[in-house]
């Protein structure tokens, strides 16, 4: 299916691009079962510690800069904290605030704040971690107004980077889609103007990660929609399949990932959510 | 001994994250000529530093006040030796100054690289030989008339880069590695060549010499300026026939004779 | 030898021989009475046979006393200067007669060249070195002269190390590469080095800007054991305007 595609490895001559849509509706407000905070807290601290993996990956000696290994952008939908209604906007705070994508050496340096906060598997003690994205809820969940504001900047990173992987999305959601028609146009057609997007090196991942307050059975990289409950068919058919490299890193962190797999996790938990991110963050890297 | 380099394209050039040392040995304290070349993992934290330390070490070029004196070549001194390399690692003051993502990086990743490293003995008796081990995918060549005696460890073309073993600074994984130490050597003779290569251009030379070895081995042997090293290099790359990476070669030559020109580059 | 000086050499006994032919067939004009005409077949037979002979029996090869056998392979043909390839940057590539005979060679500290990594593949000196079993000797074919201490001045320590005229200095193609010695910093590994003579030793300077180490060296002394260090502090790290290049 990605006969020759998805091979090119991130480097400074060819960063990556990640965009993470994050959920800010009032459902998020709800308790994720097991780990003693809701919904948009949990995601807010799998966010910090995925984009603190990024840095981490991209610094390679003392007093060396961070290496410009991708553009970051964290945009979330439904509750804005610059204008007290529904929309979508930049959820980076602090020097950041309101700034589409990030290159990882700027963000490696305008953290909003740093301090303690809880190991995302509850297994280890707590850390001081920078910290670019704060928890907020509110409102509904205008998914496809969040689609449409992330393609375009989606749009102008690719005509910046035709030899680049392609830009990689991830949407974080709770709950089902409230603002569809968005402009006159559904959500699968957003989804399908948004992955239309490619490099030289393919188009862009779509990927979905669906959280659940109760402690269900999680379904990662699905290879067909049998069984998922609303609204899992939906995300489903929005979800780009996982390309080889993915497939591997999944497979080398334990998953059993078939022939065919969609880029969906479905009513994961906490820790699985930052494994999740992982995967789908890590690219080719033979030529760092 | 000479010791050709050249970054990964793209890189800069203080990017490379190899490692080389050789000496010539000090017949005034019987300590034999020794080699050795190591390959930083690109994904680690200061994997030039660890390589550099790791070959320094092994040829007797430690720091002044390094009391880890050169290992002997049986397992139980190599294990000891990198012991004392790892805890020299964790205590290296240019690591002081390290940023809280730098300190994060080194508790989480640590460094990690191959090794390969070599002793002569007995040159100025009637069997001089090599000695060499080895950890990972960095290789040793013995070639003699422009054909391969021995090739160390015998790793297979398409065998290049798949888990390699290495070295790594967190104590935890040093025992494991040290299981997996590979050994050999071999009787010298005068005019032989010793090339040592890491990952990338063994790969290379591995191949290159199933398509015609006179062919490469007469051309590393008149390699005698970096630029012909890195044009060689630039030339397989763009030709696919090599991978995109850092790229070291030592040559050790064996003359019977003095040397009879200096090549001094400007 | 080298195939340069075979030349130079090859070029002063045929034209010895030549006069030495001429003057013979001249004596023997003097000692025999003889016609005019016979006295010039005689003086240019004579000169042309006695050249010949000379010619063949002084330029014929022979083996090199001391190379171990069996031979290692030469190169297949002479090769001449390739044009330069790109570097980084590229630099203008100095005909290579120029390189050693017109320009003072460079002392330590001549930082007049811009510096360019790598160096095109022309740019290098070629000096042939001393047996090292001893000092040369005055009188041989083999004399180096240029790193002989002048008997007019007094050793001394504190003398200034002369600069380097290595005189006709073959061009690269035309030594044994591999019974080279090529130098390189013991401290860094760096090739691009300013050299110059101290009595018997060479005196070096490395070239790269976080290095700068100087060394001395004797033919026939083994190279001092060296560690490549490519990241030495001290030099500009890649900067800003780096990342945003790469």
């Amino acid at each position: 299916m990605y006969d020759g595609m998805y091979r090119q490895p991130v480097s400074r001559p060819d960063p990556g691009c990640i965009i993470i849509l994050l959920d800010r509706s009032d459902s998020m407000k709800a308790p994720w079962a097991g780990t003693g905070a809701s919904l948009a807290e949990g995601a807010a601290l799998v966010l910090n510690n995925i984009l603190l993996d990024l840095c981490i990956t991209a610094t390679k000696e003392v007093n060396a800069p961070v290496r410009h290994y991708f553009d970051v952008g964290v945009f979330g939908y439904g509750a804005r904290v610059t204008t007290p209604d529904e929309g979508v906007e930049s959820a980076f705070g602090g020097p950041l605030a309101g700034r589409g994508l990030v290159p990882l050496p700027e963000l490696a340096n305008n953290p909003l704040a740093v301090r303690e906060e809880p190991s995302v598997d509850q297994m280890s003690v707590s850390a001081k971690i920078p910290i670019w994205v704060e928890p907020v809820r509110g409102y509904r969940t205008p998914m496809c107004e969040a689609i449409a504001v992330a393609g375009g900047h989606v749009f102008d990173w690719a005509d910046a980077h035709p030899n680049s992987f392609p830009p990689i999305v991830i949407n974080i959601t709770d709950g089902m889609v409230t603002d569809s028609p968005y402009d006159g146009v559904a959500l699968s057609e957003w989804v399908t103007r948004l992955t239309a997007i490619e490099t030289r090196d393919g188009p862009t991942l779509f990927f979905n990660v669906f959280l659940s307050p109760t402690q269900a059975p999680e379904i990662i990289f699905p290879t067909n929609p049998a069984g998922l409950p609303a609204p899992g068919p939906d995300l489903f058919a929005m979800s780009s399949p996982l390309p080889h490299p993915m497939v591997e890193n999944a497979r080398a962190d334990g998953l059993d990932v078939r022939p065919g797999a969609r880029g969906l996790a479905f009513n994961v938990g906490r820790s699985t959510l930052l494994k999740i991110l992982q995967i789908g963050t890590r690219v080719p890297d033979r030529s760092f | 001994m000479v010791v050709f380099y050249a970054p990964k394209q793209g890189n800069d050039e203080r990017e490379w994250e190899d490692g080389a040392a050789g000496s010539c040995g000090d017949p005034s304290t019987g300590r034999n000529p020794r080699f050795a070349v190591a390959d930083g993992a690109t994904e680690a934290f200061g994997s030039a530093r660890w390589a550099e330390q790791l070959v320094a070490g092994f040829v007797g070029l430690g720091q002044p006040d390094d009391c880890a004196e050169p290992p002997g070549l049986r397992r139980d001194a190599v294990h000891g030796w990198l012991e004392l390399m790892q805890a020299r690692w964790h205590q290296d003051p240019r690591a002081a100054g390290a940023t809280d993502l730098e300190r994060l990086k080194l508790a989480r990743v640590g460094s990690f690289a191959t090794l390969l490293g070599c002793e002569l003995s007995g040159l100025d008796g009637p069997q001089p030989r090599w000695d060499a081990v080895a950890l990972g995918d960095t290789v040793l060549f013995h070639v003699r008339n422009h054909d391969l005696v021995t090739q160390f460890p015998r790793i297979a073309a398409e065998e290049f880069g798949v888990n390699p073993d290495g070295v790594p600074t967190k104590p935890g994984g040093l025992s494991g590695a040290v299981d997996r130490l590979a050994d050999d050597g071999g009787q010298l003779a005068a005019g032989d060549r010793l090339y040592l290569a890491t990952d990338a251009l063994a790969q290379w030379m591995v191949v290159a010499h199933q398509r015609g070895p006179r062919s490469l081995w007469n051309a590393l042997a008149t390699l005698d300026h970096p630029a012909k090293f890195r044009n060689l290099v630039a030339d397989r790359r763009r030709a696919d026939e090599m991978k995109n990476d850092d790229v070291t070669l030592m040559r050790v030559h064996l003359l019977a004779t003095q040397p009879t020109h200096l090549v001094v580059c400007r | 030898m080298t195939q340069g000086r075979r030349v130079d050499r090859q070029l002063v006994i045929l034209v010895i021989t030549l006069l030495g032919g001429l003057l013979g067939g001249l004596l023997g004009g003097s000692i025999w009475t003889v016609a005019l005409w016979q006295w010039v077949l005689m003086l240019l037979g004579g000169t042309v046979i006695g050249t010949g002979v000379a010619f063949f029996l002084l330029t014929a090869d022979r083996p090199e006393a001391g190379r171990w056998s069996p031979q290692p392979e030469r190169p297949a043909a002479p090769r001449s200067p390739e044009p330069p390839r790109p570097s980084w940057p590229a630099v203008p590539t100095p005909p290579a007669s120029q390189t050693n005979r017109t320009r003072p060679a460079a002392q330590i500290g001549d930082r007049s060249e811009p510096e360019a990594y790598p160096p095109t593949e022309s740019a290098r000196i070629t000096l042939p070195l001393p047996d090292g079993s001893a000092p040369p000797s005055n009188g041989t074919a083999s004399r180096q002269w240029w790193a002989e201490t002048p008997s007019a001045a007094a050793p001394s320590d504190r003398r200034e190390p002369s600069a380097l005229r290595p005189g006709p200095a073959p061009p690269p193609s035309s030594y044994d590469v591999e019974s080279a010695l090529i130098a390189q910093c013991p401290r860094c590994g760096e090739f691009r080095l300013d050299v110059s003579h101290v009595a018997r030793a060479y005196a070096f300077r490395c070239r790269n800007e976080s290095c700068g180490n100087s060394w001395s060296w004797t033919p026939g002394t083994p190279w001092p054991p060296v560690v490549v260090r490519r990241n030495l502090p001290g030099g500009p790290a890649p900067g800003k305007a780096e990342i945003e290049r790469h």
